[in-house]
């Protein structure tokens, strides 16, 4: 059963078109990703979910519902340019936004929450005295206390330092195992891969791609390989069409018919290989590919 | 929805009566309002006692009336300006000095006056030669013939025998006290002289302008059957009444309304919006905060209210406010309250900066007190076509009504339900389109919206 289904939707801001034609179907249970550059298009298309912007054109629909709306307290949904109030303390903000969701939680359920996403002992502080991923991380327990069904989040890695992206990612993993559907938007393509079922990715306002992270990997084949060299790499080898230099790695992409194997003797003759891996493409390789002049808006149609 | 509502609601209650500027403003007023009490009890004790000499040139045949200002200070020195209890001097005296007419009148005016200014002398007072038998003056009978002045006393020199007046010369022209006292003093005399010079006595004259026409109660009947007339009401009370609920509802509600512009305007530049609208609709939002506010208001008027009951009673003036007006006071404060409250919640959702807000607020004032405008003709009528119109028109309906209301014999109650539906389906209406424009404008700042923009908003959401 699809959770969320969008079925062309725009939405126009003047003359700038920020979401265009845009049709999607979420599947219950998924953790899906939306991915894309800064301006993308992607907060414009959670805020139409979540009935804060009305479409232009087009139809949403959220559990079933087509008439849905914020009210709705099945849904749970963090924004990007997130703020609380700063002058109540901790456990008042997280029972004040909870009852809005028609859900008071005990002090017992708000304690638990904090201990699990390390804040043990923060309720009775002022928001004013956190810190921003301590926020960040209440600002979570208050979209996830009232236990919605789907769970939005726009963005909320940004701002977190390594300890808490990974507190905050163990918590999302823990929502998809108990069968929560959650959407999370990140331009960094990296932590959707780790993470998601699905992925749905917009450019300039248009999907570009969307389905289940293993099609979309397969549909691109096995042309990628990941190289490490000791010493300088060739700025070209036979067979290669494009490098991108990770830092640690360089991920290389391979023409039709490349044998990886002739790679590999290629490379061993300018150096000693630390690592040599056989890929799908990462999903930034795929968007580089759709982005770039000559691939833009490949997968759009 | 209603709970959303009531839990947002409770929540901007809490947050402004916990304020210090709310703590400091319920104890703060009552201390300035008992203290303005206090400094003026204190201060009507504190009076200047020196003695004021006003020296007299009386110019009349044989200089009658200076030893009748005389004998009159005399009199009011020993009685009129000692307190009975304490018997403590409460004014000063007044000294009257008689002026020697022998030389030239006009250097004696000028010696004189440099006197006042030089602070000897307080007041000079002439009375002219013919004050006792004035001599007929050709009056104008044209109206253009009448100077056109706002100097009151103009038109009585215009028509007057400049001698038959009583001339008063002080460089403290707002100290009354003796020119009243100069006027009481001769007036009697001056005034039978002049009626003796026409063989009329003083209370033939009483009886023939003397009032007419006086207020009567209605007539009923009680149970044993006998008719009386129902108590006369106070003319001054009625006019006055009226006046002042109307402006004590006004104060309740602006201290109330108008915060609400700029709490919104804080919860879009804190960007919590979003995350509020992720949990309600901006309806809810709105309401909530509307509810807030007013709450917040009604409760700064219970207090203010409670003192000016506990004021009223303790002037002895509590019994001309009937309880089942005060019950009314309640009801509309609360209506309007929330209907003008929630015109400052759509200047909120559509200013996206204090500055801006303040520009749009001060048409938001002009549309609250724009009833006030009506209380002129509706004293005169107040169940008139104007009043009962004001009654109709939703904006100014909750301040009107309650005018009425306060004068006899009130209105009808379908007067007052369409006064109080008006106001409800307008606060709705507000409060929609406050959802609207907030909904569709809350991200946007650091740039005014357009017209085009908000209708635009108001119109597609």
């Amino acid at each position: 059963m699809a959770v969320i289904e969008l079925e062309k939707l725009r939405k126009t801001f003047g003359d700038f078109v920020a979401v265009d034609d845009l049709s999607l179907s979420v599947p219950q249970g998924t953790l899906c990703g939306f991915i894309g550059p800064n301006g993308s298009g992607k907060t414009t298309t959670l805020r139409m979910i979540m009935r804060i912007y009305a479409p232009d054109s087009g139809k949403v629909m959220v559990l079933g519902n087509a008439r849905h709306g914020p009210a709705d307290d099945r849904v749970g949904y963090l924004p990007e340019e997130r703020m609380l109030y700063k002058s109540m303390r901790v456990d008042e903000v997280l029972t004040y936004l909870s009852q809005l969701k028609g859900h008071k939680p005990s002090h017992q359920e708000i304690n638990n929450w904090l201990d699990r996403l390390q804040l043990g002992g923060f309720a009775k502080r002022r928001v004013q005295t956190l810190s921003k991923g301590q926020t960040q991380k209440v600002q979570l327990i208050a979209v996830l206390i009232s236990r919605p069904q789907l769970v939005l989040l726009d963005e909320p890695f940004s701002g977190l330092d390594p300890v808490n992206a990974v507190v905050l990612r163990d918590a999302i993993l823990e929502l998809k195992r108990s069968g929560t559907t959650v959407i999370f938007s990140t331009h960094d393509m990296s932590v959707a891969e780790q993470m998601c079922d699905a992925i749905v990715m917009i450019f300039r306002g248009k999907k570009v791609l969307d389905g289940p992270m293993t099609s979309i990997q397969s549909q691109y084949g096995r042309d990628t390989v990941r190289v490490r060299l000791r010493g300088a790499m060739p700025t070209s080898l036979i067979g290669v069409e494009s490098m991108i230099n990770f830092g640690q790695y360089q991920e290389l992409r391979l023409t039709p018919q490349t044998d990886p194997q002739a790679v590999l003797r290629a490379l061993l003759s300018h150096g000693a290989v630390e690592l040599f891996e056989i890929a799908h493409p990462s999903l930034q390789d795929i968007f580089v590919r759709i982005a770039s002049p000559a691939g833009a808006l490949e997968g759009a149609a | 929805m209603i709970n959303k509502i009531r839990v947002i609601a409770i929540r901007e209650y809490l947050s402004a009566v916990r304020t210090k500027g709310f703590i400091v403003g319920v104890i703060l007023m009552p201390l300035l309002m008992g203290g303005g009490v206090v400094i003026q009890n204190f201060t009507k004790d504190i009076v200047d006692l020196d003695a004021r000499t006003v020296a007299v040139i009386d110019r009349t045949p044989g200089q009658v009336l200076v030893p009748l200002l005389q004998r009159a200070a005399v009199r009011r020195d020993a009685t009129d300006i000692i307190d009975k209890k304490t018997g403590k001097q409460t004014k000063p005296k007044f000294i009257v000095e008689p002026v020697d007419l022998s030389g030239d009148l006009q250097k004696t005016r000028l010696a004189l006056s440099d006197r006042v200014r030089s602070g000897n002398l307080f007041a000079i007072v002439e009375i002219g030669p013919n004050v006792l038998d004035p001599k007929p003056v050709e009056a104008p009978t044209q109206p253009t013939e009448i100077p056109k002045t706002t100097d009151p006393y103009a038109l009585i020199e215009a028509t007057s025998d400049p001698d038959s007046l009583v001339h008063y010369s002080s460089n403290r022209p707002t100290y009354t006290d003796l020119r009243e006292f100069i006027q009481r003093s001769l007036q009697p005399r001056i005034a039978s002289e002049r009626l003796n010079q026409s063989q009329a006595t003083l209370d033939a004259m009483m009886r023939l302008f003397g009032t007419l026409v006086v207020p009567r109660g209605l007539a009923s009947i009680d149970e044993a059957g006998t008719i009386t007339f129902e108590p006369r009401q106070n003319e001054v009370l009625l006019v006055v009444l009226p006046i002042v609920m109307t402006m004590m509802m006004l104060v309740v509600v602006l201290v109330g309304a108008s915060p609400l512009t700029t709490n919104i305007i804080e919860e879009k530049q804190l960007r919590i919006g979003e995350v509020l609208l992720g949990s309600v609709s901006p309806f809810q939002l709105m309401m909530g905060k509307l509810l807030g506010g007013v709450g917040t208001s009604l409760t700064l008027g219970v207090i203010y209210i409670a003192g000016a009951i506990f004021g009223a009673h303790q002037l002895g003036v509590l019994h001309v406010v009937s309880p089942l007006l005060i019950v009314w006071f309640v009801v509309f404060t609360v209506v309007a309250s929330l209907m003008y409250g929630s015109l400052f919640v759509v200047a909120g959702a559509a200013a996206t900066n204090v500055k801006e807000a303040q520009a749009l607020m001060t048409p938001m004032m002009l549309i609250v007190v724009l009833p006030l405008f009506l209380i002129g003709p509706m004293i005169n009528e107040p169940h008139g076509t104007i009043a009962q119109a004001g009654t109709f028109f939703p904006l100014s309906a909750p301040l009107v009504t309650m005018f009425r209301l306060t004068v006899p014999p009130g209105l009808p109650w379908w007067h007052i339900a369409i006064a109080i539906a008006g106001s409800a389906l307008m606060m709705l209406t507000l409060i929609w389109i406050a959802g609207r424009v907030f909904r569709a404008g809350f991200l946007l700042v650091g740039r005014p919206a357009s017209m085009r923009e908000l209708i635009g908003w108001i119109v597609r959401g």
